[in-house]
């Protein structure tokens, strides 16, 4: 099979798998107990906001009916609709009523059948590209999801850019001086790293290189800490959201990715922005800044099962006949150790990166909160808070997405890493 | 030298008299025959000369930039630096462009304070952001936070420094009421303009009003708070500083409804440029396509121009942080102490919140009350410092004292905890649960929940005090009806209930809910089984339960202090024979269950939304409002509580709230427990407007002491 074939292939699976996610996530959210139209109103469900006029099937005749806040929310959610019907419109599928249809106020106040008022025959849904409307957020959940998904995706990357070289740079040594001090110390800050709880590393981090009483003053001269204790930015820095604002061929709006985006900044944009920030070094150092404390987290805390499992390959590779032959050879240990060894000791690890990203994504969700960054994981938290319905499910299947793309990506390594496969 | 010596001689035998004459005694006086009292005898002159003063002219006021210290006359001709006043007068009548003024303005308002903790900035740190920042769809303090600093009401909610709330003119200067009490008619300032330089008038006013209406807050439902008063046939455009809103009935209430955000005035040319109008489509005769957004979209983020408070929004990114910088046009007078305000909308970790205050990159942060001992200490040998240990326990609260370098404040708040109680159960399928035979036939056709004995023996067995001090900490104030202590007439209520299981247990038995169930049946399977075994002679009664079904207590899981309340009412309830069944539910559950009416006793809060006791005793008692879902109807205290309403003279409805207080006790429809209390703690740099518990700050008002060479200068 062609290498292009093979990504084909892959990609074109990944259609059913979401489908099968969409359901398997919509069924799963309408089992969970809670209501959305009473989250969204509160303790002030129970007012009245409105009245209408309802057809009575029994006196045969329109009598005016109050509609309280969580009527209204329930109408203007599409929460009477079946689980079936529900799955469909949010889908953007085509469908008869099975029972009852639900009313709808239109605009003479009268309660009316929902498909009178053309959102049944007219409706738009996921294979249109409209996930719904997020009812916290108040705005269109692929909004949401392209505003946030770049953060949760760039601290995860970047952790992952720490961990790996350090996990596996660790490991090696580990391996290498196996049984000797630094490997048992290694293995015990692996095991440390590893088993402290993600949300207690964050908080020693702030305190040790983000406060007046850490160690950076002390060290460094500098004034609270060597990095900021919370946000993506400083407060003076506001990245450019509309058209035109960055280098002419880059993406209008920016893409969300911040390291990134601060390199192509309009120059003219910047000079108006009127804040402290007017060089592009400026805003990507602010960026980066404020990116490290919650990478090193992350990553610190990924690196030490990464640096279990290098050690582990290594150790395991280092024992085969052909390391073996290859020191008969008179190789010098380090050509042994980096160039046989390595290569097929990383084949493993390679197989743990699609994990990883899953495994930060997921961790993400703490170390967003503590450090207040708003991304993937928080949104989500909060959206099951609160009932979101179509936030979590446009969070899932694009979570799902990346992972099933990160996994892809991985295979794809394995042909350049491991000799072995070849995809042609 | 002989001549002389020979002209000497000569003059002595020419005088022939050896004494020498006396010489005159010379005249003193003014001797310059251009003063105005020459002397022309005077010999001698003593500087006593005057003079007719000579006329410089020039500019005599010192304010003025050309300041003539020498002149005698002012000739008009004294110029002055730019001011407020004048760059305004001047932008109206025309000499300068927006653009002009704006720059004049900024150069005249700004705050120039410099020093090492930015004097002119405040940054603060919150756990939920705005949900929009259009007033007229806004329903939630994080999003009226901003709306109360980026646009103006007629009237506006302050503190008057004593801890109370006032409500105080704002874009109106006056109204009169008419006769009837239905119709206002408003006077506005003259002198105000949006941030975009529109000028404010009557019609802005008019048709901010007509858009709360029509508009109807499809998310929020906020406008319930003027749909309740006026329709939008009832405005009235009079000219560009009057107009008039005819009521559809009395309201004492009215002007504090509308110092809510949801009064808020917008620019009327600004909306309708932007409204999105769609019309029906007349090529489908079944479907109805027509939507109106009255500028929701264009609104959503308050753009440039919306408003005419005193800040502009500069920044919002959604779930991370909103920069407020001022409308240099904004009409109030004085100058800007803070030139930007940032919000940090999304620390939810408080341990972060603390360390960034404590480490001062914030000024002020939601600080938990655990962490306040940091900041703040009672001080208990009174001796005015802070002692180890002082900070151990904070309860003596309004006595609170402040660590060096912060400030901390005692307040308290218009929040009510309460326990709803519902008349009208409903069981897991919503199906109202009837086990009480209300009239007498024979037949079941309510539930015990609606006897008043019940539920004032309910309310006899909640244990108030501990609640308050234990429970919370001592974060609850006393209070005893619907009204929290420092609102209007407050003085209609006195504490009644108390926790006295014995009185409670004697309101059941005299009812006749005498211990006859058996407990465990009810418990386990839900079964009314009567328990006095006539076939055994051992008494079961003794611990046999007195209502036919549980009563369901709700709280919600994350509220620690609704958890326990509810574990000790159930405690309670459960030694005077009722049974009951606690459970902390998620919030949505929570929610759910209160909607369908699947509980008895539900444990919940209220926050008003404008300043007047109808706020409070309509959402909680009236039949026609019954927010807590209770079922509650006494039509003689729904007769009170709406004359109340509509009643205008202070004697009258402290009178009437009074006996509906007196009715309400004798069929309790709630627990009230208490009333928030709290401390604020803030660094000593920050000079707070005096606070209000309604409303949210306004940062014009604030003021930011500048840190030079480690201390601060000038003081609050």
């Amino acid at each position: 099979m062609k290498l292009h074939e093979f990504i084909a292939r892959r990609v074109i699976l990944l259609i059913p798998v979401m489908i099968g996610v969409s359901i398997l996530t919509y069924s799963l959210l309408s089992l969970v107990p809670g209501d959305a139209a009473a989250s969204a109103c509160g303790d002030k469900c129970g007012v009245v906001v409105d009245t209408a006029l309802e057809w009575n099937t029994t006196s045969e005749q329109w009598e005016e009916v109050s509609i309280s806040a969580y009527e209204s929310n329930v109408m203007r959610m599409g929460l009477d609709e079946n689980l079936l019907e529900g799955y469909m419109v949010y889908v953007g599928i085509d469908g008869p009523y099975v029972g009852a249809e639900p009313l709808r106020l239109n605009s003479s106040g009268y309660l009316v059948p929902k498909t009178s008022l053309g959102e049944h025959t007219e409706r738009n849904g996921l294979i249109d590209g409209y996930w719904g409307d997020s009812s916290l957020y108040h705005r269109p959940v692929a909004e949401v999801v392209k505003d946030f998904a770049p953060v949760t995706l760039e601290m995860s990357l970047l952790a992952l850019l720490i961990a790996y070289p350090l996990g596996i740079f660790l490991g090696i040594l580990s391996a290498v001086w196996q049984d000797q001090i630094f490997d048992q110390l290694s293995r015990l800050m692996a095991i440390a790293f590893v088993s402290l709880p993600i949300f207690w590393l964050a908080i020693l981090f702030q305190k040790l290189f983000a406060t007046k009483i850490g160690i950076c003053d002390d060290l460094f001269g500098t004034s609270g800490g060597c990095f900021p204790i919370f946000g993506r930015h400083d407060p003076s820095v506001a990245f450019p959201t509309g058209d035109d604002q960055y280098v002419s061929w880059y993406p209008a709006g920016g893409t969300g990715f911040h390291l990134i985006d601060s390199w192509f900044v309009n120059d003219e944009t910047l000079s108006l922005m009127g804040s402290d920030f007017d060089t592009r070094w400026e805003l990507f150092k602010d960026t980066l800044l404020h990116l490290m404390l919650p990478c090193m987290t992350l990553g610190i805390a990924s690196a030490g099962g990464l640096l279990r499992y290098m050690r582990a390959s290594l150790l395991e590779v280092l024992r085969e006949d052909y390391v073996r032959t290859a020191r008969a050879k008179g190789l010098s240990g380090y050509r042994v150790i980096v160039v046989h060894a390595c290569r097929n000791a990383l084949v493993p690890i390679v197989t743990l990166l699609g994990f990883s990203i899953g495994g930060a994504i997921g961790g993400a969700v703490l170390t967003e909160s503590i450090f207040a960054f708003t991304g993937m994981g928080r949104i989500a938290v909060e959206a099951i808070q609160y009932d979101d319905q179509v936030v979590v499910m446009g969070v899932t299947l694009i979570t799902s997405v990346i992972f099933l793309m990160s996994n892809l990506i991985v295979d794809i390594s394995y042909a350049i890493v491991d000799p072995r496969v070849r995809l042609e | 030298m002989c001549t002389m010596m020979i002209a000497s001689v000569m003059a002595g035998c020419l005088g022939g008299d050896d004494d020498p004459e006396p010489e005159p005694e010379p005249v003193m006086g003014c001797m310059d025959a251009t003063a105005n009292n020459y002397d022309s005898t005077a010999t001698e002159d003593d500087g006593s000369c005057t003079y007719d003063p000579v006329e410089v002219l020039g500019c005599m006021d010192s304010a003025a930039t050309n300041y003539n210290a020498d002149a005698t006359t002012d000739d008009g001709s004294c110029t002055y630096p730019p001011t407020h006043a004048s760059v305004m007068a001047g932008y109206a009548d025309g000499t300068h462009t927006y653009a002009e003024a704006w720059a004049a303005l900024m150069d005249i308002r700004e705050c120039k304070e410099t020093g090492t903790n930015n004097p002119c900035e405040i940054v603060s740190m919150g756990y939920g952001d705005a949900a929009t920042l259009d007033p007229h769809d806004a329903y939630d303090s994080a999003s009226g936070d901003v709306i109360e600093n980026v646009y103006d009401t007629l009237y506006r909610y302050e503190g008057d420094g004593n801890g109370n709330a006032i409500i105080v003119p704002r874009l109106a200067t006056s109204h009169e009421v008419s006769a009837d009490m239905l119709t206002y008619t408003f006077t506005l300032r003259d002198d105000v303009y949006f941030s975009n330089g529109d000028h404010m008038t009557a019609e802005d006013v008019v048709y901010s009003w007509e858009r709360v209406n029509e508009y109807a807050s499809p998310e929020s439902h906020v406008s319930w708070i003027t749909e309740q008063n006026f329709e939008t046939s009832g405005l009235t455009l009079i000219d560009d500083t009057h107009f008039s809103v005819t009521l559809m009935q009395p309201y004492a209430g009215f002007v504090s409804t509308i110092a809510y955000t949801v009064g808020a005035v917008v620019n009327k040319d600004m909306c309708e440029a932007n409204r999105v109008v769609v019309a029906d489509d007349p090529a489908t005769t079944d479907v109805d396509e027509t939507s109106d957004d009255w500028c929701h979209g264009w609104m959503d983020e308050a753009p440039l121009g919306a408003g005419t408070g005193a800040y502009i929004l500069d920044t919002w990114s959604r779930e991370d942080k909103i920069i407020m910088t001022p409308n240099w046009m904004h009409w109030d007078s004085g100058n800007y102490n803070i030139n930007k305000f940032t919000e940090f909308t999304n620390v939810d970790e408080s341990q972060t919140r603390l360390l960034a205050f404590q480490d001062g990159e914030a000024d002020f942060g939601a600080l938990n009350f655990e962490d306040l001992p940091n900041f703040c200490y009672i001080d208990d040998n009174g001796n005015g410092m802070f002692d180890a240990g002082e900070d151990a326990a904070l309860d003596d609260k309004p006595n609170i004292a402040s660590k060096d370098g912060y400030i901390c404040t005692y307040r308290e708040s218009f929040t009510i905890t309460l326990a709803a109680l519902n008349l009208d159960p409903n069981d897991a399928t919503e199906t109202p649960i009837l086990n009480y035979d209300s009239d007498g036939d024979g037949t079941d056709d309510a539930n015990v929940m609606s006897v008043p004995a019940v539920r004032t023996a309910i309310a006899y067995a909640f244990d108030y005090d501990t609640a308050r001090r234990v429970t919370y900490d001592n974060n609850l104030a006393p209070v005893y009806g619907p009204i929290p202590n420092g609102f209007l007439y407050d003085e209609s209520q006195y504490e009644v209930f108390t926790y006295d299981l014995t009185h409670a247990e004697q309101l059941l038995e005299d009812a006749g809910f005498v211990r006859q169930y058996d407990c465990a049946e009810l418990a386990n399977n839900n079964t009314v089984m009567v328990t006095d075994d006539p076939a055994t002679t051992e008494d079961e009664t003794a611990s046999a339960c007195r209502l036919p079904s549980i009563l369901r207590i709700m709280a919600n899981e994350g509220n620690d202090y609704r958890i326990a309340m509810a574990a000790q009412i159930e405690q309670a309830l459960g030694s005077i024979g009722v049974a009951t069944d606690g459970d902390a539910k998620p919030w949505a559950e929570y929610l759910d269950m209160y909607y369908t009416g699947t509980f008895e006793i539900r444990f919940s809060g209220w926050a008003p939304d404008y300043l007047d006791p109808d706020n409070y005793w309509s959402p909680f008692a009236a039949s026609s409002e019954d927010v807590y879902g209770t079922g509650y109807h006494n039509a003689a205290l729904d007769a009170l509580l709406q004359d109340a309403k509509v009643s205008t003279d202070d004697t009258v409805r402290l009178d009437l709230y009074s006996q509906a207080f007196d009715l309400w006790v004798e069929d309790p429809n709630m627990i009230i427990v208490g009333q928030g209390n709290g401390i604020g703690a803030k660094h000593n740099d920050i000079c707070s407007a005096p606070w209000a518990a309604i409303g949210s700050a306004h940062w014009f008002d604030y003021d930011k002491l500048p840190m030079v060479d480690g201390a601060l200068v000038g003081s609050c």
